[in-house]
């Protein structure tokens, strides 16, 4: 894939690469599949000169949009489960923090809301706590749903 | 869909319920995996998300983004650890800080120096929290009282500092008392 050095450059990892290296130089990204890297370049190019802007921590709401992120970027990621995995995979070892944390948000925008039992499902989770010690954390976050 | 065979003379394939329910039962697929196409379909979806969220770097990365509140902490150990959830213990010229751990039989362990000295400053600060004091504060959890930490009645206004704190265990409500 052909990408301009300022798009390419938006991966930290891609970035110390071409400072090593130069702009001619192949970059071999084994770690990164065809179909996500062109997903990824995708986001590189629309916010190549637009960087964006903070997503509020916490989440104020299910919907991204609500939390500050751009109509573009929560369409980008409105995307099935296995891609946007995919996807934060991808953002993690090329080293893009906005598109990481924006795929990270993403996926608490899903657990957001649910129950535990919920958000184990979703995800295929398995509890792992004794009955004991899950009663203790079930308690602990009882307590601050009651406040 | 494609199934594995279950037995090679009678060239039967598992029915895909089965299969599927089978794999379900396998938050580690392992081997499975690799017996076929469809096996390593499968494995490669929904069911990787569990195996993989529950790797300590990207919970933290997840988590981060909802409320200490959430209920998402009690979903597995490894979310527990990333939601760092802390307990503070207040003693007589002393204050132990402890995390939410991942360590099976151990739900609180010994909070590393560095955030100790962080939560004490916090805490301790008089007027300007240091830098992401509120965040730290909110993980706050649970404390155990078992006197002031510095003898100058500051523990109330300690306490004040953390708005999802519930007391769990008074045993010096003298200090509490102002």
């Amino acid at each position: 894939l052909q990408v301009e050095p300022e798009v390419a450059c938006m991966s930290t990892l891609i970035k110390n690469m071409v400072e090593d290296s130069g702009n001619d130089e192949e970059i071999p990204l084994p770690n990164v599949k065809t179909a996500i890297l062109s997903k990824v370049i995708d986001y590189c190019k629309y916010h190549k000169d637009s960087p964006p802007e903070e997503i509020q921590k916490p989440l104020k709401s299910t919907s991204l949009t609500e939390c500050g992120v751009s109509e573009w970027d929560a369409e980008y990621v409105n995307i099935e489960q296995e891609v946007l995995f995919e996807i934060i995979l991808a953002a993690n070892y090329l080293d893009i923090k906005s598109l990481l944390d924006l795929t990270c948000a993403k996926v608490a925008s899903m657990i957001k809301g649910k129950n535990t039992e919920d958000i184990r499902k979703q995800f295929n989770i398995v509890n792992d706590f004794t009955p004991e010690e899950e009663a203790q954390v079930r308690e602990e976050n009882r307590w601050c749903e009651d406040a | 869909m494609l199934v594995p065979s279950f037995d090679l003379s009678s060239k039967q394939r598992l029915p895909d319920n089965v299969a599927f329910n089978i794999l379900s039962h396998m938050p580690r697929h392992d081997c499975a995996a690799m017996v076929c196409q469809s096996w390593a379909k499968f494995c490669r979806g929904h069911a990787l998300w569990g195996n993989r969220l529950r790797s300590k770097t990207l919970s933290e990365r997840i988590i981060q983004w909802l409320p200490p509140s959430s209920p998402s902490a009690s979903v597995c150990r490894c979310w527990w650890e990333a939601s760092r959830s802390s307990r503070i213990t207040f003693r007589e010229g002393m204050t132990a800080v402890h995390e939410a751990s991942a360590e099976p039989g151990k739900v609180w362990a010994p909070a590393c120096a560095q955030l100790r000295a962080a939560v004490w400053a916090a805490l301790s600060s008089r007027s300007a929290a240091p830098a992401g004091a509120d965040r730290l504060l909110e993980r706050v959890r649970e404390c155990e009282i078992d006197g002031g930490p510095d003898g100058s009645g500051a523990l109330p206004g300690m306490l004040k500092r953390c708005p999802l704190l519930r007391v769990a265990d008074v045993k010096h409500p003298d200090a509490v008392q102002a």
